[in-house]
């Protein structure tokens, strides 16, 4: 008896160093602090409908984050997904009728997957130039065509298909929720496979993983591949909170991605982190929005305090570097 | 012949922009008119000067990019207009102080990108939205303060000589622009400082066996970039009169710097390019630009073009590399 609550203490134990050691477990503090605060600001913060819109507002940056986190644990960058989702949104908002949603959201999503995902995986993978220069170039170019295609924000999408954004699946679950859901199923499956394995031996070191037989720009190219998969999903979950198309709407996606990744405790440098961090970080940026917003800060001060959310959370990330080179 | 040029990247640079004004003269016969070329210099100086501060940062190394040029630069207008509010006794502090917020607000970059380790795109981006939502706070919106007589000479005005019956106009910031390229070109090639930036940006390791504070010099490289930027802001302020928040945004000087940086072939890597490379891509955006303009052609189709030819220049360089 007394042997197996002994057993139990250690099992609790190496779980909690396991949290503490953990890449994304600063993160997970802020997030905490932040939930306290958001109730303070919002009393009714944890009542169903609050919870409900919240999941709305974040779901689409959640994804976003996941894409992103994929990309950078490869060793890879990819600043081009916020005009990657402007695309989304204005080709599809713009082709859309009452009858074709289905054809057209599938259309939307094979062109971020060839656009995105094949593109930029074969620009930054097979060619192997500079990700982030590379997907700057992309960003330009998604951005031309999706100001080309609708100027000013707008086009058309059916009632019937933005209101199912806001149902509750099984009555209590809200609908984002459960594309979440299906986007973490997905991610735990290919985290499974060899190039789930691959990914963080080609992100941490290059030389190595080739030495070792892995076909690294293979990988690195399969990481935009797959990491395309959510960006689309990420515009579908925009598109309906947005009920329209708008090419102005992805610039803020593209820091903001990169920002939930690094405050989730993933290294930019790749092959370290998780999954779960960018979804930490990304809650985050979300629950800081929501406080600017409640604590009515002046339109005026909104963007500065986004940016500034941002550069202080770079810089906490950066600090341990700092201190390390102080010592050495 | 073809090959040599081919090896000299600015040789390079200056093939691409006199094939892209060639180009332009086919589509519209008057393009290569004296006054259309002083035109397009005039207007390039400012994009030149802005990306002469992406070069420094280009050429520093590690993945270096300024990505806050165009915040920097609406600083540069704000706090000129400001502090000269028309009038040109200020014009000397306006130039100090133009000069010093440019330079602090890089530093926070330098800081960032060469203490805190924070990739370079990432972190100027961030503090470039900070500083344009600083600079929505500060000026509300509202336009504050105005250039003054002389700055707005510079800015706009030319000077004239008269030769023979007719007369030739120069605008003034072409001179002053020969002038910056000369005294950066000498300080790159022959000087210590030129030197040293090379070689953090070569090789940081080995620059720092040498006893380079490479940390701290890429600081203070973020920190002329911004600088620069300003005082682009400020020459800008005195072309166009009144400061203007949207400016930068509209003449798009964070990726036209970044393009003009890679058409000059100043390699992303580091340590390698000369700014003249960087000069010729400037005339070859704003030449660029001004075609597609009389082609009538809208922002979003200008920008797809900008994009192909970034990425093309992008996927031959690396081509290039590989080959080599």
């Amino acid at each position: 008896m007394s042997q197996m609550s002994e057993n139990k203490g250690g099992v609790l134990k190496k779980l909690a160093t396991r949290l503490i050691r953990d890449p994304a477990f600063p993160g997970l503090l802020v997030l905490i602090v932040l939930l306290a605060l958001n109730f303070y600001f919002q009393n009714r913060f944890f009542s169903y409908r609050i919870l409900r819109s919240n999941f709305m507002a974040y779901t689409p940056l959640i994804l976003a984050a996941m894409a992103q986190a994929i990309i950078i644990i490869s060793g890879s960058v990819d600043f081009s997904i916020g005009y990657a989702l402007s695309l989304f949104t204005c080709l599809t908002a713009y082709l859309m009728t009452d009858t074709n949603v289905f054809a057209i959201i599938l259309l939307g999503s094979v062109v971020i997957f060839l656009g995105s995902g094949v593109m930029n995986g074969f620009f930054v993978g097979k060619l192997k130039m500079s990700p982030l220069i590379t997907t700057f170039a992309t960003m330009t170019l998604f951005w031309g065509i999706a100001q080309t295609i609708m100027p000013m924000a707008g086009g058309y999408v059916p009632r019937f298909f933005y209101k199912t954004y806001r149902i509750q699946v099984l009555g209590f679950l809200p609908f984002p929720a459960v594309i979440l859901f299906i986007a973490i199923v997905i991610w735990s499956i290919f985290r499974r496979t060899s190039f789930g394995r691959h990914i963080y031996a080609v992100g941490s070191n290059e030389d190595g993983a080739y030495s070792s037989g892995i076909n690294v720009s293979r990988i690195r190219f399969m990481a935009h591949v797959i990491a395309s998969i959510f960006i689309a999903m990420a515009g579908v979950c925009l598109l309906m909170s947005m009920a329209s198309g708008d090419f102005r709407v992805g610039q803020e996606y593209a820091l903001n991605s990169v920002a939930a990744v690094v405050i989730g405790g993933i290294a930019l440098k790749g092959g370290k982190g998780s999954i779960a961090g960018a979804i930490v970080g990304a809650l985050i940026l979300g629950l800081i929005n929501n406080i600017i917003f409640y604590a009515k800060v002046s339109a005026f001060y909104q963007g500065f305090a986004k940016g500034m959310v941002i550069v202080v959370a770079l810089f906490f990330g950066g600090i341990p570097q700092w201190l390390k080179s102080l010592k050495a | 012949m073809v090959a040599t040029i081919l090896q000299d990247r600015v040789a390079t640079a200056f093939m691409l922009l006199f094939g892209l004004i060639i180009f332009g003269s086919i589509i519209n016969p008057g393009f290569l008119s004296f006054l259309q070329i002083m035109n397009i210099l005039q207007a390039s100086f400012f994009l030149g000067l802005v990306a002469l501060g992406q070069t420094v940062v280009v050429i520093s190394g590690k993945e270096g990019l300024d990505l806050s040029v165009g915040g920097m630069l609406t600083v540069g207008m704000f706090v000129g207009a400001a502090v000269l509010n028309g009038n040109d006794a200020y014009l000397i502090p306006a130039f100090f102080a133009v000069i010093a917020a440019g330079f602090m607000l890089g530093l926070v970059n330098g800081f960032g990108v060469s203490y805190l380790g924070i990739a370079p795109l990432i972190m100027t981006f961030a503090w470039y939205l900070v500083i344009m939502g600083l600079m929505l706070i500060v000026t509300k919106g509202r336009i504050v303060g105005e250039s003054s007589p002389f700055l707005s000479l510079l800015g706009q005005g030319s000077c004239v000589f008269n030769v023979g019956s007719g007369c030739i106009q120069i605008p003034w910031v072409v001179p002053i622009w020969i002038v910056i390229i000369a005294i950066v070109s000498y300080i790159m090639k022959s000087t210590a400082l030129g030197a040293t930036l090379y070689g953090i940006g070569a090789n940081d390791r080995a620059a720092k066996l040498l006893g380079i504070k490479t940390k701290r010099f890429r600081m203070l490289v973020y920190g002329v970039s911004g600088a620069l930027s300003a005082l682009s802001g400020l020459f800008l302020l005195g072309f166009v009169n009144n400061p203007n928040m949207s400016m930068e945004a509209k003449a798009g000087y964070m990726i036209s710097s970044i393009i003009a940086v890679l058409i000059g072939g100043i390699e992303f890597n580091g340590g390698q390019g000369r700014y003249l490379g960087a000069v010729a891509g400037s005339i070859f955006l704003v030449t660029l630009t001004s075609i597609l303009r009389t082609m009538q052609m809208a922002d979003g189709s200008r920008r797809i073009i900008t994009a192909i030819v970034l990425l093309v220049l992008l996927i031959a360089y690396t081509r290039r590399k590989e080959g080599a």
